[in-house]
C-alpha cells in the first residue's frame, strides 16, 4: 500500500479546488472582482488626476508663458557676472527640459530708442541674444560681431565686416547717444511680420521666444541686432540699455501628477532663493549691472496642479459611494460563492463535525483552499481594474498607471478576500456543528423577522436620507446603502407576494407537461432557491438603477454646463456694439452667433441684485445649449413669447424665486430707471442662468428692453462716460457654438475686437467639478456591468442548484416516461418564474429609486438637479437578461440531465 | 454506572421538532455498553435505531434523560469535550457511506488522517484496509470506489486506532454476504480487542453474531437477548413492559390481567376464567 501522508487533509487543501474547475472559476472570478473593486477607485482617482493634469497642460500648450502654461519662465533685469548659479538649478529642475536663455534690451520708450548707427545715420535695432540663434544663422556662438536685418544694413550702407555703433539714442530735450562700436558679422532676412530671422522663425517654439517690443507702438516690429551673450553683457550696461534676461524651460508633456507636484515645489524653492541673502543667486542679483536686479518666476504649473488635484478630489468624492457599493457587492459575491461551495459540501461538513474537526481547523482549511486563487486574484484584479478604468474611466492617452501603492492595495484586498472566505467557512462550520444546535425540550427558538426588519430599516434610512441637505446627499454612506436596501426590500416583498399568489392559484397547465411539472416543483420552495432568486432580483434592480443613474448623471452634467456656460463659447466684447443703433445692438454680429447683454438689476421684494440677460429671441434658441435631459426645454418654449405684448415687459425667471408665472413686478437698473415686467414663466435653469452668482436670473428680450430704458442703460445710444451710474452699463457677450479660435477668427474678419474674456463650456465643466461627474458616471456604468454579471452568475447558479435538487426526481421521472428535454424545459420554466419575479422586482425597485429622493447629484448647488433617467431600452435589457437566463437554464438542464448516470445519482442519495 | 461501562443511559428521550409537530424518536431508553462486546440494535424502520446510535456516538444531545459516553455526560458536556471524544475515542459509521468519507482524499489518506487524530500508528493502516478487503484500493479516491467499497472504507476508518467505542449504523446494508461477513469479522475483532461495538442492523446473519441484541420498537427497548440465553422483555423505570410481537398477538383486546402466583407473574386475557 502506498504510504499515506501525515495530515493529508492539510496537504490536499491548497489544490483541492483544482479538482472542481467550476467552483474554482467562481471563486477566482469573485476574488478578482473583489480585488478589482478595491483597487479600481484608487486607480480611477489617480487616472482622473493625471487626466486633469494633462488636460490642463494641453489647454495651455503652445500658449504664452503664464497662468495657463505649465512651462517655466525665469526673468531677471540685469547683467550678472556669473549666470551659472541661475542656470544650474534650472538644469536640475525635475520634469523640465534644459533652460534656453534669451536676453534683450527693454529700455525702449517714448524718448529712448535702441539704434544701430553708421555714417551719421541711425536705424532702429535692439540688442537681442538667444541660445543657439547665432549658430542657426551660421555664426559661432561667441561671434563678437552683430547680425542686422538686411534692410537695416542697407539703410546704413553697411557691408559685412564694416564697423558700426550700437546703443541707445535719447531724444528728451535734445539728442544724446550712448553707443559702442561693433563689427557687422552678417545680415538676415526677417520673417514677414516678425523681427526674427526667417531661419530662426522656422525653429520649434520660436513663436513663444521673448522678443523686444516697442511699448509706444506694440504692433510695430522692432528690428533686432543679434549678438552673442558675452557681447550683450558687455554692451548693454554701457549704452544705458535696460538688459532683460529670460530663461525658458519646457515642461515634459508626459509629466505625472507626482512629478508635477515636485516640480512645483522646486520652482517655488528656486524663486525663494532669489530673496535669500545666503544664496549665490541673491548675491549675483545684488551685484547686477547696471543696477541691482530682481528675479521673477513665471509658470502656471502650480495653478494647473491645484486644479487637477481639485478635480481628482472631486472625482474621488463623487465616485466614493459607487466604489463602496462595488466593494460591498464584490465582497458579498465572494461570501456567496463560498456559501454555495459549503452547501455543495454539506455532507462533508457533517462528516468533519462528526469526526471532531474544530471550526478553527475548518476555517484554516478553507483559507488554504482559497489561498492560491486569492494570490492569482491579485494580478487579475489589478488587470481588471486597469481595464475597467481604461474603458469606463477618465479619458487618458497615457494609460492607467499602476503604482506601488495600488499593488499594495491589491495585495491587502487579496488578503481581506481570503479572510472573508475563511470567516465564512468558520461560521458555516459553527452552524453545521450539530451539537451547537441543541434540540433539548423546553428551549425556545429565536426567530428573527428578517423581512420586516429589512423593510423597517429601509424606511428609516429613506427618512434619514431626506434629512440630509440635498447638496450633501450624494456623498453620504446612507446614500450608498439606500439603493441596496430598497432593491432588497422590494425583492423580498415581490418574492413573497409571488409565492403567496402561487400558493393560492392552481396552474392551468395541462397535467404532465413541463410547465405543469415546473409549477408543481415551485410549490415547496427551498430557502436556497429563494435566496438565489433574491440575489438575481437585487442584482437586476441595481443594474437597472445604474443604467438610469449613469444616464442621469451624464444628462445632468450637460444641463448644468448649459446653465453655467450658456453655449459652447462666449466672448465678451466691450464696445463694438455700443452706440451704433438697434440693429448693431440686437442682432447677431456674424452668422451662427447671438448677442447677449448682461447686467445686474434689483428685483423685489428684497431688491437683491440679480443677473439680467437681455437676449435676441430670434437667434438665441438656435445658438444656446439646452442641455441633455430636456429640463431646460421649458425655458426654450418661453423664449418665442418674450417679444409678445403683455401687461409689462415679458421676462423669464430662472432659479429660486417666490414669483409665479403671471406675476407683475419691477426690475430696477438704479434708483431712477425702473421697468415693469410680467413673468412669463419660472424655470429651474436657463442657458447661462448660472454664469453670474444670484438666486434668480431675469431673461428679457433685448430689443424691447432697449426701447424702455434711457441712454445710460440703453446701449444703442452713445453716452457720456460721466453719466454712467454706479450700476454700470450692459455688457455685450457674443455666444457661439463654434470653438474659441473659430469665433475669434469669425469676429476678427468682421472687424470686431476679440481680446475680451473668452469662456468655454469645457472650462465651465472643469472649474465646477462637472468633468469629474462625467467620469463618475463612467464608474457607475462599470459597476452596472459588474452587477449584471452578478445577476447572470446568480441566475446560472440557480439553474444548477435546481438541477442538483432534482437529480433524484429526474431519474425517477425519466423512468416514468419523461424525456430529458421535457425535464430541461420544466427547469427552464422554473428558472423563468424566478427570473420573471426578479425582473418585476427590479422594475419596481428601479421605479421607487427613480421616483424617490434625489441622491445622485454631486453638484446639486448648480441647477437643474441630476436625477436617474429611465428609458425603454432599460426594460429591453432586463427582458434580455430574462431570456438569456432561461436559455442558459435550458441548456444546463439538458446537459446535466443527460450526463448524470441514474445509478450514480441513486447511490449517492441525490 | 459500573466503572468499566463505556456507555450508560437512563430514560433517554429524543424529540425532533418540525413545522408539523414533534416526533418522539426515543421514549426512555436505558442501557449500558461494556467494553469487549458487540451489541446489535435491531428494530423496524422508524423505531429509533439511528437516533439512538447518533446519541451514542456523541453526535447529538438527548432531549431528556441521562447519557454518559466514555465518562462524559452528553447532555451537559461542553461542545469541545464532546468533539474531543469523537475525534479520539469514538469510531462512527453513518447510515450512508458517502457521508463518512472525504471525497477528495485517497483511501489510505483517509485512514492516515484519522490515525493522526487518534494518535494511532500508521503501521496498522494496511491491516485496517485488509480487514475490510480494500488492500488493493488504497490509492483510490472515493469516486473510483463502488458503493460497497465506500461502505467498507467507512468501516475501516471507524476501526483505525481501535477506539474505545465503535458505533455503526447498518454497516452491512450495501454489502454482499462475503463482504458483510468480512466487515462483521472486523467489528468482532475490534470488540475482542477491547472496544465497545454497537451496530444497528436488520440482517439476521448480523444479529445472530451479536453478544447482545436489543430490539427497539416505538422508541423503547422492547426486548434484550444476551448470547444464546432466552429473550427477556424489558421493564422500564416507570414499570412499562413491552411484550414480544408473538406474545402480543395473544391479547387482541390489548387488555391483560396480571396475577402473582408465588414467584411467578401470570398474564391472562380478562375474559378467561380465573
Amino acid at each position: 500500500m502506498t504510504r499515506p501522508r501525515s495530515h493529508p487533509l492539510w496537504w490536499a487543501a491548497p489544490f483541492r479546488l483544482a479538482r472542481t474547475p467550476g467552483w474554482a472559476v467562481l471563486v477566482l472570478v469573485a476574488a478578482t472582482l473583489f480585488v478589482g473593486s478595491v483597487v479600481a477607485p484608487a486607480l480611477f482617482v489617480e487616472t482622473a488626476r493625471s487626466t486633469a493634469l494633462s488636460d490642463g497642460l494641453a489647454a495651455g500648450a503652445a500658449g504664452p508663458y503664464g497662468d495657463q502654461s505649465g512651462d517655466l519662465r525665469v526673468t531677471w533685469d540685469g547683467v550678472v557676472s556669473d549666470i551659472d548659479p541661475f542656470l544650474d538649478p534650472l538644469s536640475a529642475m525635475p520634469s523640465y527640459g534644459e533652460p534656453t536663455v534669451t536676453a534683450t534690451g527693454v529700455g525702449q520708450s517714448q524718448t529712448n530708442h535702441p539704434v544701430a548707427r553708421a555714417d551719421g545715420t541711425s536705424s532702429p535695432a535692439v540688442l537681442w541674444y538667444h541660445d543657439g540663434a547665432l549658430a542657426a544663422l551660421g555664426a559661432a556662438d561667441d561671434d563678437p560681431g552683430v547680425w542686422l536685418p538686411t534692410a537695416t544694413a542697407d539703410e546704413l550702407h553697411l557691408k559685412i565686416g564694416d564697423e558700426l555703433k550700437i546703443g541707445m539714442e535719447q531724444t528728451f530735450l535734445g539728442t544724446s547717444r550712448h553707443l559702442r562700436p561693433i563689427t557687422l558679422s552678417g545680415t538676415y532676412e526677417p520673417e514677414p511680420g516678425s523681427p526674427l530671422p526667417a531661419d530662426l522663425a522656422a525653429l520649434p517654439d520660436s513663436e513663444r521666444w521673448f522678443l523686444p517690443h516697442d511699448p509706444t507702438s506694440p504692433k510695430l516690429v522692432t528690428p533686432m541686432a543679434i549678438v552673442s551673450r558675452a557681447t550683450f553683457d558687455r554692451i548693454a550696461p554701457k549704452v544705458q540699455e535696460h538688459p532683460f534676461y529670460v530663461a525658458d524651460l519646457l515642461l515634459d508633456p508626459d509629466v505625472t501628477p507626482d512629478e508635477a507636484a515636485v516640480a512645483v515645489d522646486q520652482t517655488a524653492a528656486y524663486g525663494d532663493a532669489a530673496f535669500d541673502g545666503s544664496t549665490p543667486v541673491y548675491g549675483e542679483l545684488a551685484d547686477a549691472l547696471p543696477a541691482p536686479a530682481s528675479l521673477d518666476v513665471i509658470t502656471g504649473l502650480p495653478s494647473i496642479v491645484d486644479a487637477s488635484e481639485s478635480t481628482s478630489s472631486s472625482a474621488r468624492t463623487q465616485v466614493r459611494p459607487y466604489a463602496v457599493a462595488g466593494e460591498v457587492l464584490a465582497g458579498l459575491l465572494l461570501v456567496a460563492a463560498w456559501v454555495l461551495i459549503g452547501l455543495n459540501r454539506r455532507r462533508e461538513q457533517l462528516l468533519a463535525s462528526g469526526l471532531g474537526l474544530r471550526p478553527l481547523e475548518l476555517t484554516l482549511l478553507a483559507a488554504l483552499e482559497a489561498l492560491l486563487l486569492c494570490v492569482l486574484a491579485v494580478p487579475a484584479g489589478v488587470g481588471l481594474a486597469q481595464l475597467g478604468v481604461a474603458v469606463a474611466g477618465p479619458p487618458t492617452v497615457a494609460g492607467v498607471p499602476i503604482t506601488q501603492d495600488e499593488v499594495v492595495h491589491a495585495a491587502v484586498a487579496g488578503a481581506v478576500g481570503l479572510l472573508l472566505i475563511a470567516v465564512t467557512a468558520g461560521f458555516s462550520a459553527l452552524a453545521t456543528d450539530r451539537l451547537d444546535r441543541i434540540s433539548r425540550l423546553g428551549r425556545s427558538r429565536v426567530s428573527v423577522p428578517w423581512g420586516t426588519a429589512l423593510v423597517v430599516v429601509t424606511v428609516v434610512v429613506g427618512f434619514a436620507v431626506l434629512t440630509v441637505e440635498i447638496t450633501g446627499r450624494a456623498t453620504t454612506p446612507l446614500t450608498t446603502a439606500f439603493p441596496f436596501l430598497v432593491t432588497a426590500s422590494v425583492a423580498m416583498l415581490v418574492i413573497r407576494g409571488g409565492a403567496w399568489v402561487r400558493a393560492h392559484r392552481s396552474t392551468r397547465a395541462r397535467p404532465g407537461t413541463p410547465r405543469w411539472l415546473a409549477a408543481r416543483r415551485t410549490g415547496p420552495v427551498l430557502r436556497e432557491v429563494v435566496a438565489l432568486s433574491a440575489v438575481v432580483a437585487v442584482s437586476l434592480g441595481l443594474f437597472a438603477y445604474t443604467l438610469t443613474v449613469q444616464r442621469g448623471i451624464d444628462q445632468g452634467v450637460a444641463d448644468k454646463t448649459a446653465a453655467l456656460a450658456g453655449t459652447e463659447t462666449t466672448l465678451e466684447v466691450v464696445d463694438d456694439f455700443r452706440g451704433q443703433g438697434t440693429d448693431r445692438a440686437v442682432y447677431p454680429p456674424v452668422d451662427d452667433t447671438t448677442l447677449v447683454w448682461r447686467r445686474n438689476v434689483a428685483l423685489p421684494p428684497n431688491e437683491s441684485q440679480v443677473p439680467l440677460m437681455a437676449i435676441d429671441p430670434g437667434s438665441f434658441a438656435d445658438v444656446a445649449d439646452w442641455g441633455g435631459s430636456g429640463e431646460l426645454d421649458a425655458g426654450r418654449a418661453l423664449v418665442p413669447r418674450l417679444p409678445t405684448k403683455e401687461r409689462g415687459l415679458p421676462v423669464i425667471l430662472a432659479g429660486d424665486t417666490n414669483l409665479k408665472a403671471g406675476a407683475e413686478t419691477l426690475i430696477s437698473f438704479d434708483s431712477v430707471v425702473t421697468v415693469p415686467v410680467y413673468v412669463l414663466g419660472v424655470v429651474d435653469a436657463f442657458p447661462g442662468s448660472e454664469t453670474e452668482p444670484g438666486s434668480v436670473t431675469v431673461v428679457i428680450d433685448s430689443r424691447r428692453l432697449f426701447k424702455l430704458v434711457p441712454p445710460p442703460v440703453d446701449p444703442r445710444k452713445k453716452v457720456d462716460p460721466g453719466s454712467i451710474g454706479p450700476g454700470g452699463q450692459l455688457t455685450s457677450v457674443v455666444w457661439s457654438q463654434a470653438s474659441g479660435h473659430a469665433l475669434r477668427s469669425q469676429l476678427g474678419a468682421a472687424d470686431i475686437t476679440t481680446d475680451g474674456t473668452l469662456e468655454t463650456a469645457t472650462e465651465a465643466r472643469v472649474e465646477n467639478g462637472l468633468v469629474a461627474s462625467t467620469w463618475a458616471a463612467g464608474y457607475v456604468l462599470a459597476l452596472g456591468g459588474v452587477v449584471l454579471a452578478l445577476a447572470l452568475a446568480a441566475g446560472l447558479v440557480l439553474a444548477l442548484r435546481l438541477s442538483d435538487r432534482d437529480a433524484v426526481s429526474d431519474v425517477l421521472l425519466r423512468r416514468m416516461g419523461y424525456r430529458p428535454a421535457d425535464l430541461a424545459r420544466a427547469r427552464a420554466w422554473e428558472v423563468g418564474y424566478a427570473v420573471a419575479t426578479a425582473v418585476v422586482a427590479a422594475l419596481i425597485a428601479a421605479a421607487v429609486l427613480v421616483l424617490g429622493p434625489v441622491i445622485i447629484d454631486a453638484a446639486a448647488r448648480i441647477p437643474p438637479l441630476s436625477q436617474p433617467r429611465p428609458q425603454w431600452s432599460d426594460l429591453v435589457w432586463l427582458l434580455g437578461v430574462l431570456v438569456a437566463l432561461v436559455l442558459l437554464a435550458w441548456v444546463a438542464g439538458t446537459v446535466l440531465t443527460r450526463r448524470r448516470s441514474a445509478a450514480e445519482v441513486l447511490r449517492a442519495g441525490g | 454506572m459500573p466503572v468499566d461501562d463505556i456507555v450508560s443511559c437512563e430514560d433517554l428521550v429524543k424529540v425532533f421538532r418540525s413545522v408539523t409537530g414533534e416526533t418522539h424518536a426515543l421514549r426512555g431508553i436505558g442501557l449500558e455498553l461494556e467494553p469487549g462486546a458487540l451489541t446489535v440494535v435491531a428494530g423496524p424502520s422508524g423505531s429509533g435505531k439511528s437516533s439512538l446510535l447518533t446519541l451514542l456516538g456523541a453526535r447529538d444531545r438527548p432531549s431528556a434523560g441521562r447519557l454518559t459516553v466514555l465518562g462524559s455526560d452528553v447532555a451537559v458536556a461542553s461542545t469541545r469535550e464532546l468533539r474531543r471524544l469523537r475525534r479520539k475515542r469514538i469510531g462512527f459509521v453513518p447510515q450512508r457511506s458517502s457521508g463518512a468519507i472525504f471525497p477528495h482524499l485517497r483511501a489510505c489518506d483517509q485512514l492516515g488522517q484519522v490515525a493522526s487524530w487518534r494518535g494511532a500508528s500508521h503501521d496498522h493502516l494496511d491491516e485496517a484496509l485488509a480487514a475490510v478487503g480494500l488492500s488493493d484500493r488504497a490509492d483510490h479516491r472515493p469516486s473510483a470506489l463502488s458503493g460497497g467499497e465506500q461502505q467498507r472504507l467507512a468501516v475501516a476508518i471507524a476501526l483505525v486506532g481501535t477506539p474505545s467505542l465503535i458505533v455503526a449504523d447498518e454497516p452491512t446494508a450495501e454489502l454482499d454476504h462475503a463482504n458483510a461477513d468480512r466487515v462483521m469479522e472486523a467489528l468482532l475483532a475490534a470488540a475482542a480487542a477491547g472496544s465497545a461495538v454497537v451496530i444497528s442492523s436488520h440482517d439476521d446473519r448480523v444479529t445472530h453474531r451479536a453478544d447482545r441484541l436489543l430490539r427497539l420498537r416505538h422508541g423503547v427497548v422492547s426486548s434484550e437477548t444476551a448470547g444464546r440465553r432466552a429473550t427477556a422483555a424489558v421493564i422500564d423505570s416507570t414499570g412499562r413492559l413491552q411484550l414480544p410481537p408473538d406474545v402480543l398477538d395473544l391479547f387482541p383486546s390489548r387488555r391483560v390481567v396480571v396475577e402473582t402466583v408465588g414467584d411467578e407473574v401470570r398474564l391472562r386475557r380478562p375474559e378467561e376464567p380465573t
